[in-house]
């Protein structure tokens, strides 16, 4: 197949500050107990549609007084909380001093991202301004970095992030916003998180395998301009529903739609699931040699919403060439995104 | 230079009304809903330290689901836009869907978070509601997505109150940039244990019917409902023969949290005041051309008593009539400001001005002009302000206009 160089199209936008946080503590492996019937049960289920025998979390606030099984249910918002306002610094200072300031006085707007909408039941947060925060919108980055001219929370399992960024190419293309920050996390919920799983389409056959199944809390924050020749360059270019059968050929036959002779790499993450790890692998496998792919969310754990930041974090740590890169992630829905990245190649 | 934007289509359902056409017949016939207590017995409000047993709308029966009240009221929006659900499909369509979306009722498996047997499960089966899917927001985009053949999974949008106009606002704007032809704002609440909590909490809710702008109610009266509205670009309306009635002639958002020193969550009447300045200020108008103004004026005092200084502040005492329909048909809260912008839409239509029903004597020291008649007041001008506020510190404010014979005059 002949390839023709992917061009940075107009409606492109530019990714200048990029953070992502993870707890600071170890891993915690997953035991399921009979006090909580339910959540073991789902544990189970999850178990068997993820083809894994057992769960490994990461999260925030765990509290290592307590015993291991009670700290990864028991663990403290506030910890995620100070995260983002670590993740925003971070990515703020990617600006440099005058950069920062010259954001202060634009149009700037804030979105919120979450993967379950209300959490402060979960969290048990004993405050309503921190249930404010939690629930509804961080006032601290709001307050921080005078965004004045649009906030908002978008939420979604899976799609949070994709459709934040729509929503941001929205606004910097319609000139609504001079910069968009992006900000949101991951929460880790065990029974909210395992009975997600136990609802994926299930595959028949096969083992569970022996590794583990990773899933590690994330909190993100990205800054996005208009302005072309800055940072990584990003365009959602689509969005399409797999077909029930021969999913992985439709995959790979869009993918091909999207490569070009720039095109470096090819990223992938999906929900944790037997099924939809076979179909990406698949897919990937009849790829052209010289594109290096990997599927993200294996390889560093699954973070829910915000596993298509997980490509970012990757061009940006191992990637100094520039060049053209593919993101696909399966929103275990029974659609996938496409969105392209043009990397500068500048960063380290 | 910006696309001219023009309201198409709507569509609403609550227990106050079946759909839109219904509302407008309850406001002309002066009907006001009379709500219930949300607790059977005094003991659960009393336990969770209440003021009072809350006094909210049901629904009434048959009961139905999220999914069918939304999907009833985009089937009304698209008929009063002359469009079929076809058309929805396409790249340059946005769908936005506003609100808390989908959530379990906490009220189902608080007591049993931490710990649950077999026999837990057997006995309170709403136990297995602690779900993921009860939480299914990409699930209900999915639902619409397959439904509408649309191009992009929906954006679920949260901004508290304001949530709707604020899906509104994007919308507007994308559409006016050139970004898209075409978006269909969606709005769902469904008032839930944990709301009544929250609100109770916050100190929101009361035993008896509101009433907005008065000093004798300090209460909302929370109500179930959904919206749909169908904004496009004037020139994609020309495009398929649709004669619009109602542009967007401006809209501005302003986030209040992002002052310094700002410690409050809910907007102070200076920003509420700078917001409506701008909006009519984006529209090329002046206060006189503004007809009337729809504020949020959910109820609560204080709330109510910055939107009155904004609105003495930018438009002059008494100068311009004020309506707030909210004691009437409820607080949809994440729906109010769409469901609110379908009234003045009417309003502007039929150049008339319906009246507010009373609950208890408005609170003169306000000095607004509230239209508490028993008639109609015609509108003079071709233009309506309609602001809303969220307690997430959000203020948005919008101007509609009636729209000309000449699609010209939009630009």
């Amino acid at each position: 197949m002949s390839y023709r160089e992917r061009t940075i199209p107009p409606e492109a936008i530019n990714l200048i500050g990029f953070s992502l946080l993870e707890p600071s503590g170890g891993m915690h492996l997953f035991s399921p107990t009979w006090l909580n019937v339910w959540e073991a049960s789902l544990y189970q289920k999850a178990g068997a549609r993820a083809g894994r025998e057992r769960w490994i979390l990461k999260r925030f606030g765990v509290d290592d007084s307590l015993l291991p099984a009670q700290a990864i249910r028991k663990t403290n918002y506030r910890d995620w909380l100070n995260s983002m306002s670590d993740a925003s610094e971070q990515a703020m200072a990617q600006l440099g001093k005058r950069g920062a300031f010259r954001l202060r006085n634009e149009k700037n707007v804030l979105l919120y991202i979450d993967s379950w909408g209300e959490t402060s039941v979960f969290e048990t947060v004993n405050s309503w301004r921190d249930a404010l925060s939690v629930d509804i919108l961080p006032k601290n980055i709001v307050r921080d970095y005078g965004i004045k001219d649009f906030t908002g929370k978008i939420r979604g399992e899976r799609n949070a992030l994709m459709n934040a960024l729509q929503t941001a190419q929205d606004c910097l293309n319609s000139g609504l916003a001079d910069n968009v920050i992006i900000c949101g996390m991951f929460r880790n919920i065990p029974v909210l998180a395992f009975s997600e799983i136990a609802g994926l389409a299930k595959q028949r056959g096969g083992q569970q395998d022996h590794h583990c199944q990773f899933s590690i809390e994330r909190i993100g924050c990205l800054i996005l301009k208009k302005a072309p020749g800055q940072g990584i360059a990003l365009n959602i270019s689509e969005y399409f529903p797999l077909p029930a059968t021969e999913a992985a050929q439709k995959l790979n036959a869009r993918w091909q739609d999207y490569i070009g002779t720039n095109t470096r790499q090819v990223f992938s993450v999906a929900p944790p699931s037997k099924a939809l790890r076979q179909l990406q692998t698949q897919a990937l496998e009849t790829l052209p040699s010289q594109i290096e792919h990997l599927i993200l969310s294996e390889y560093y754990g699954d973070s829910g919403c915000l596993n298509p930041a997980l490509a970012w974090q990757h061009l940006l740590s191992h990637d100094t060439q520039p060049g053209h890169s593919l993101l696909n992630v399966l929103d275990g829905e029974g659609g996938a995104w496409l969105l392209e990245n043009w990397s500068q190649g500048e960063q380290k | 230079m910006k696309e001219p934007v023009i309201a198409s289509g709507w569509g609403m359902n609550s227990a106050f009304a079946a759909d839109f056409p219904a509302l407008i017949a309850g406001l002309e016939g002066q009907r006001s809903i009379s709500g219930k207590p949300w607790f059977a017995t005094d003991g659960e409000w009393q336990n969770l330290r209440l003021n009072a047993n809350p006094c909210t709308v049901p629904d009434e029966p048959p009961i139905r689901s999220g999914i069918d009240r939304i999907r009833e009221v985009i089937d009304q929006a698209l008929k009063m836009a002359q469009l079929n659900a076809s058309d929805l499909a396409g790249k340059r369509v946005r769908v936005y869907i506003a609100g808390s979306g989908m959530r379990g009722d906490v009220g189902d498996f608080i007591g049993y978070l931490d710990r649950n047997d077999t026999e837990d499960l057997m006995f309170f089966p709403q136990i297995k509601n602690l779900h993921a899917r009860e939480f299914g927001q990409d699930r209900l985009a999915h639902t619409l997505l397959e439904a509408y053949s649309l191009s992009w999974p929906p954006v679920s949008l949260y901004c508290a109150s304001n949530s709707s106009l604020a899906a509104l606002h994007l919308a507007q704007s994308t559409i006016a940039g050139g970004g898209a032809d075409l978006a269909l704002v969606i709005g769902w609440t469904q008032m839930l244990y944990q709301d009544i909590v929250f609100l109770g909490g916050l100190d929101m809710l009361g035993p008896k019917q509101p009433q907005p702008f008065s000093q004798y109610s300090d209460c909302v009266m929370p109500a179930n409902g959904a919206v749909a509205l169908i904004i496009e670009s004037a020139q994609h309306a020309a495009n398929r023969g649709f004669t619009p009635q109602i542009a967007i002639s401006s809209s501005v958002c302003y986030q209040s949290g992002a002052a310094r020193g700002s410690s409050t969550f809910s907007a102070d009447f200076r920003s509420i005041a700078q917001t409506l300045e701008r909006a009519i200020l984006a529209a090329d108008l002046a206060p006189e051309d503004i007809a009337c103004v729809m504020p949020h004026g959910n109820g609560i005092i204080s709330s109510d008593k910055s939107e009155s200084m904004a609105l003495q502040k930018v438009m002059g005492k008494n100068a311009v009539p004020v309506v707030s329909y909210k004691g009437q048909f409820g607080y949809i809260s994440t729906c109010s400001g769409v469901l609110d912008f379908m009234v003045a839409c009417d309003a502007l239509m039929k150049r008339r001005l319906l009246p507010m029903v009373l609950n208890y004597p408005t609170d003169e020291s306000l000095e607004l002009d509230l239209l508490v008649t028993n008639e109609p007041r015609p509108l003079a001008q071709r233009n309506i302000l309609k602001s809303g506020l969220g307690i997430d510190g959000s203020v948005i404010a919008m101007v509609l206009s009636a729209c000309e014979e000449n699609l010209h005059e939009l630009s």
